[in-house]
């Protein structure tokens, strides 16, 4: 498996389902609004935002358009500072990179940062295979793990759980009886989680942020599990996919004041943990080893694509807190590792564009993510570009030709103004003062909760001339 | 062609690719973009932002105010293991002397071998030192080795030449509460100084600590239904002296 | 002052009074306004589905139509938006039709940009009584037009003008979509009618014709005592 999607995933029923499930509607809204609150009123607080967004893109922009120098030169820098780089074109080959590491430097228990790089990768089963524990320390994350679930948000892996359904979890996996008090529900996964720490000898992570330059990676938490995860073990390991890369340290502040704000409304999370390779000479504490695995994995075709714009993204989720649709389906219904706006997009280009064909219909296209992207990525655009993308790899099927004729028609307007008084005619037999109640086929849904206008008695095209006289 | 080779020929391909459907942007240069700086007196801003991030800001006078207010921290979350970096103005201000008469058990951080990962692990209390303050942000810069900041930017601490920093990770990390010592004048006013500190010198990168860590205010998860918790991996309290 | 009236397709089958409502206020405001009979539509919904191939022909139509050099007025800022961010990069690989494009582009004004930006009216010296609320149409973010129908609305003499919660979050319409995922856009659209109904105004206002026969269209359905309006009708009341 190259891209962890269930299979056959059913958006339509899972969406359904998400839409009936109260307690999940309830946290959607309580996530989205406080989120929101905090996006909308960091960038406003910010001097120069918009501007340092578009120069944040430009980056970006600049970066991808190098990507081939600026990831020589980051070998360079890591190898300099005592680290090592490993390539790794496909999940599989990331998999079987890092059991190796475990394997030679002979660690059999790991801690891992949040990662969505490892998630997509499905790091955890190869190294449980291999004989390697592995503890999940983001404390949603950690939820998610003895829950056997997936994560339904980029940054609040575990939105979609209750204060009591955690309590449940936990108590169920440590055989003790939780009280379900935020609190001491956190206390616990500390006191649990340092246990794992202390005696972990491998700390995995993913990265932010990559520098070219300087050989850099950047983790940034609230907690702190990334600290410790590169603090404690004697190995640690990154694992980064080949967009994080940007050439020069001083580009890192430029994301770093975006980030938090656009993601929280946080100036900065709490910690930010930048890495120069590993422990130097005369140093108490830290990793012995550092590896880099720079991870392709499909992004080399879209680097080459039309959709380049993708690999933009800083994994923020400000546009699945933007996102209408995500607030009312969560996470779990997109069926991918990514959701929201930008998972719409990268589950697509990272599985496959024919077998993910809901996801770029799954928007009403109402841009709210571009607003709220720190690196303004035009999400609505590369949708469209998706769905004239799947044109190409189905069957003409009714659809096509319907829009085809439709198009036929708006470019006469005879035949238009005709197919008009027709259409007239027809539904208002069927509606009571204007509005029709019940649509047949494809447009029942719509009229499940709404009525339908049927078209004016006279057209404006028909009042036209009254108005002139 | 080794598995490397491959691979950048991959994205080489690729680069050329789409840089053929979009746009190749030279590397932008930003300016005075985003700076926000701290305006006339950055104190201020340093402890507004603190506190908003849920930290708590202590000005000190003098040498002997910062002495009590470390003394009165320490007594009143009943610390008594305790873990200081060595030098710097932890040192100035004789804390490990002042704690030890207190009764408390004090540990200096690179006095330990490198193998007792328990003292860390028990400390109750961590007092560092910072490399720099950012007042935009409300955050505490430690670093694990010293930054030799370009003049004339970094003034760097008094006795110390311009070197400032050199804090091992786990006392700002691993005890539940940790106090940072600081003095005015390593306050930066924004994000953006700290990180031209390191600016090429010519053609030359000029390599950061193996680990510099900016911590902006406690440890937090908001992963139970949104409710911030404090101190879920790390400290729970986060004070800043700030000394004259 | 001469402009051309795009009265987009659903404004003319589904609101005609929205049209007349637009004509009779920039008439009154001095503007004279002509209808180029040859206009359809602007070919979003085919855009949006990704039929890129009609689109481009319906947009050629479209600049066709509008081809007399004056600037083209539109009660609808979603028309107004594909015409003024999508045919230029439509037809961007068109020699002749690209500058084209972009001279409809630049020509283009959504009612509320036409009035306050180019015409520099804030105050159309409207009338109305009563308790309204507005809703932001997506298509306006994309424009930049935050403040235009805001600013509008706050100079119309009796109209008390009542905050409406998330009042820029999408109504759920966003076309194809709401066909083809009639419950993800069902809630939306009922979230909106319920934040609507608690603001107690009499009537909702809006900028684009998707918004009001969704919005409207589940007003009814709930049996709610709350009216919908475009913007150029309650601008033309005096
Ligand atoms: S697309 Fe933009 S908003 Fe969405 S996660 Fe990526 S960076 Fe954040």
């Amino acid at each position: 498996m190259n891209y962890a999607k269930h299979e056959h995933h059913d958006f339509a029923g899972a969406s359904a389902q998400a839409l009936t499930d109260p307690p999940l509607q309830a946290a959607l809204a309580r996530l989205t609004d406080i989120l929101m609150a905090g996006n909308r009123r960091s960038y406003a607080a910010l001097a120069d935002s918009s501007a340092l967004r578009d120069h944040a893109k430009r980056i970006k922009e600049h970066a991808l358009a190098h990507l081939d120098r600026y990831l020589e030169e980051l070998e360079q820098t890591v190898t300099k500072r005592g680290g090592k780089v490993h390539w790794a074109a496909t999940a599989e080959d990331a998999r079987q990179i890092v059991v190796n590491i475990a394997r030679q430097a002979g660690c059999k228990k790991a801690v891992k940062s949040k990662s969505m790089t490892s998630e997509e990768i499905h790091l955890n089963p190869a190294l449980e295979k291999a004989g390697v524990e592995v503890t999940e320390t983001d404390f949603g994350e950690f939820i998610i793990q003895i829950a056997g679930e997936r994560p339904s948000h980029l940054v609040a892996p575990a939105v979609h759980h209750t204060r009591e359904s955690i309590a449940r979890v936990m108590s169920h996996h440590l055989q003790e009886s939780l009280p379900d008090d935020a609190r001491s529900l956190a206390m616990t996964g500390r006191r649990v989680l340092r246990e794992k720490f202390y005696q972990a000898d491998l700390g995995i992570t993913g990265a932010n942020f990559v520098v070219a330059q300087t050989g850099t990676i950047v983790l940034v938490t609230n907690e702190g599990n990334g600290r410790l995860t590169t603090t404690c073990p004697r190995v640690h390991v990154a694992i980064a996919g080949i967009e994080k890369v940007i050439p020069r340290f001083s580009d890192l502040p430029v994301f770093l004041k975006l980030l938090a704000r656009g993601a929280t409304g946080q100036t900065l999370s709490v910690y930010t943990t930048i890495i120069t390779g590993a422990r130097q000479p005369g140093e108490m504490d830290g990793p012995e080893e550092f590896h880099l695995v720079l991870l392709d994995n499909g992004r080399s075709k879209i680097l080459g694509s039309p959709f380049r714009e993708s690999l933009q993204c800083i994994r923020c989720g400000a546009c699945l807190n933007a996102c209408p649709v995500y607030r009312r389906i969560g996470g779990h219904a997109y069926g991918g590792v990514y959701s929201g706006p930008i998972g719409s997009i990268l589950t697509p280009l990272y599985d496959s564009v024919s077998l993910n064909p809901d996801l770029p219909h799954a928007s009403s296209l109402c841009g709210a993510c571009q607003a709220a992207c720190p690196v303004k990525i035009n999400i609505p655009h590369m949708l469209i570009g998706l769905r004239q993308m799947q044109h190409r790899y189905k069957p003409a099927r009714l659809e096509d030709l319907a829009y085809a004729a439709w198009k036929e028609v708006l470019r006469r307007p005879w035949l238009y103004r005709l197919s008009l008084r027709f259409a007239k005619v027809f539904l208002r037999l069927f509606a009571q003062d204007g509005w029709l109640r019940r649509l047949p086929g494809p447009g029942s849904g719509w009229t499940q909760v709404r009525d339908f206008p049927a078209p004016a008695k006279r057209t404006f095209r028909d009042r036209w001339k009254e108005l002139n006289s | 062609m080794t598995t490397r080779e491959a691979f950048l020929q991959r994205v080489r391909q690729a680069v050329v690719e789409g840089n053929r459907l979009t746009a190749a942007p030279p590397m932008p240069e930003r300016g005075r973009t985003g700076y926000q700086g701290a305006g006339a007196d950055p104190v201020p801003r340093f402890c507004q932002e603190l506190r908003n991030a849920g930290g708590v800001a202590h000005e000190a006078k003098s040498s002997e105010h910062a002495r009590a207010i470390v003394r009165e921290l320490v007594s009143t979350k009943s610390a008594r293991k305790l873990l200081l970096s060595r030098g710097g103005i932890v040192e100035r201000l004789e804390l490990p002397r002042l704690l030890r008469d207190m009764g408390s058990e004090v540990l200096i951080a690179d006095a330990l071998p490198a193998s007792t990962k328990d003292a860390f692990f028990q400390a109750d209390l961590g007092i560092s030192n910072v490399a720099y303050l950012v007042a935009e942000t409300g955050t505490v810069v430690v670093a694990t080795s010293a930054i030799t900041p370009p003049s004339p930017l970094g003034k760097g601490v008094e006795g110390e030449g311009r070197r400032v920093g050199a804090d091992p990770r786990s006392i700002s990390l691993l005890p539940p509460v940790h106090i940072a010592v600081a003095q005015r004048n390593q306050i930066l006013p924004d994000l953006f100084d700290l990180f031209d500190l390191f600016s090429p010198i010519g053609a030359k990168p000029q390599f950061p600590p193996s680990c510099l860590t900016l911590i902006t205010g406690p440890s937090k998860t908001g992963d139970i239904e949104l409710k911030l918790v404090t101190g879920v991996h790390g400290p729970g309290e986060v004070h800043v002296v700030i000394c004259d | 002052m001469k402009v051309s009236l795009m009265v987009t397709c659903l404004g003319d089958a589904l609101f005609p009074e929205v049209g007349v409502a637009t004509v009779r206020l920039l008439r009154r405001l001095g503007v004279e306004v002509d209808f180029p009979a040859a206009q359809t539509c602007c070919g979003q919904p085919h855009f949006n589905s990704g039929y890129h191939h009609d689109a481009r022909e319906l947009a050629k139509h479209t600049i066709q139509a509008f081809a007399n050099k004056q600037l083209v007025v539109s009660p609808s800022g979603s028309c107004a938006a594909m015409v003024k961010l999508e045919y230029p990069e439509l037809l961007h690989d068109d020699m002749v039709w690209h500058g084209r494009a972009e001279d409809l582009a630049r020509r283009t004004h959504e009612l509320s940009d036409f009035l306050v930006n180019v015409l520099k009216k804030e105050d159309v010296g409207a009338r109305l009584e009563g308790k309204a609320t507005y809703h932001m149409a997506c298509h306006l973010r994309g424009l930049g037009l935050q403040r235009e129908p805001e600013t509008l609305l706050q100079n119309v003499r009796g109209l008390q003008l009542a905050p409406l919660e998330r009042y820029d979050e999408c109504c759920g319409f966003g076309g194809s979509f709401s066909v083809r995922y009639p419950g993800i856009s069902g809630a939306m659209v009922q979230d909106k009618a319920a934040l609507i109904e608690k603001t107690g105004a009499d009537v909702v206002v809006a900028t684009d014709a998707g918004c009001l026969m969704n919005i409207g269209g589940c007003l009814r359905r709930r049996g709610s005592k709350v009216k919908f309006m475009h913007l150029a009708e309650v601008l033309n009341s005096t």
